[in-house]
């Protein structure tokens, strides 16, 4: 039996993936929406590659929707495990970027006119992910889920395999890294007040 | 840690989350064609409902007809019917069997109660 679409809103990803592994479609559409979105993020701000973030994306779903029939409801989160997946896919991706080019990290330009907020918006945003890709993986990764996912530092923990200690003390040397890295630029994005 | 440790870290934690929330911000939204192309590897890796996999369809034994042995089905009931009356008779007390016999002489007008009014011997005297 398939449910319908706007029932689905408020079944939790679990039962979502319960239902896709029983065959209903509308669990499909409804786990698409709700978490490619979130996957891409999080591969973009990894990779800093807007093209190898939708194949890992694409992966990383891919794994979803074959581990379905042996998902064990209530065992973990499946944003947590999709988290942990797409990290993982972004590490191997970086290990192998690293052997063949160093600089092909850079972002095309955005000139598209906007206002002057949506402009200085744009440059910070642009400057931090500049900022993280030169952190090590694990302090990007850890920063990334930290404070632009908002994931809890136990979650993370979760996530990148290692305890809570070691996530707290990741995060910390990744923002050391990053005010290094950005705040000499205050003035130029508009910071210093 | 000392005090102004952490007095430096929040000034770094203040500075820095201006960065952050713009990097929150940022509209990082997946193509159209990414979405499509998630969707239709979701419905290639969906698992059919009800369906069996293949070495679990078990396929029907040809049942033999022993009905044809009778000469069909109808043949067959009228026999199982008879088989049936057999053990009915056979089971049931020779009594009921005797009355039942009894009966059938009355209907036909034996009188079958008149033999036991001869003995033997008499049958012999008159030779």
């Amino acid at each position: 039996m398939q449910m319908p679409f706007d029932a689905m809103t408020d079944l939790s990803d679990d039962a979502l993936l319960a239902l896709y592994g029983n065959g209903d479609s509308m669990a499909a559409a409804s786990l698409t929406a709700r978490l490619t979105p979130m996957v891409f993020r999080l591969a973009k701000r990894l990779l800093s590659d807007a093209a190898e973030a939708e194949d890992v994306t694409q992966e990383g779903m891919l794994r979803l929707w074959k581990i379905a029939p042996e998902w064990r409801q209530g065992e973990a989160k499946v944003s947590t495990w999709l988290y942990r997946v797409t990290t993982n896919l972004c590490t191997d991706r970086l290990r192998k970027r690293r052997g063949v080019a160093l600089d092909a990290i850079a972002e095309p330009m955005d000139d598209t006119p906007g206002i002057e907020a949506r402009m200085i918006s744009d440059n910070r945003a642009e400057a931090l992910n500049g900022a993280l890709a030169k952190l090590p993986d694990r302090q990007r990764e850890a920063v990334v889920l930290r404070h632009i996912e908002g994931l809890a530092n136990p979650e993370i923990a979760e996530v990148l395999d290692i305890s809570v200690e070691a996530v707290e003390s990741l995060i910390a040397r990744g923002k050391r890294g990053l005010a290094v890295m950005l705040l000499g630029r205050k003035q130029e994005l508009g910071l210093d007040g | 840690m000392t005090r102004k440790d952490i007095l430096q870290e929040a000034d770094m934690d203040q500075d820095l989350a201006a960065f952050f929330a713009a990097g929150q911000a940022e509209g990082d939204t997946p193509s159209d064609r990414l979405m499509l192309n998630v969707l239709a590897d979701a419905k290639r890796a969906q698992p059919q409902p009800w369906a069996l996999p293949e070495r679990a369809i078990v396929r029907p034994i040809k049942r033999f007809d022993m009905s044809r042995l009778f000469g069909g089905w109808q043949a067959g009931s009228a026999l199982a019917s008879f088989l049936a009356l057999g053990v009915f008779l056979g089971y049931t007390a020779p009594v009921g069997v005797t009355a039942f016999t009894d009966a059938l002489a009355v209907s036909a007008g034996l009188e079958t109660g008149a033999a036991s009014e001869f003995s033997l011997d008499d049958l012999m005297a008159e030779g």
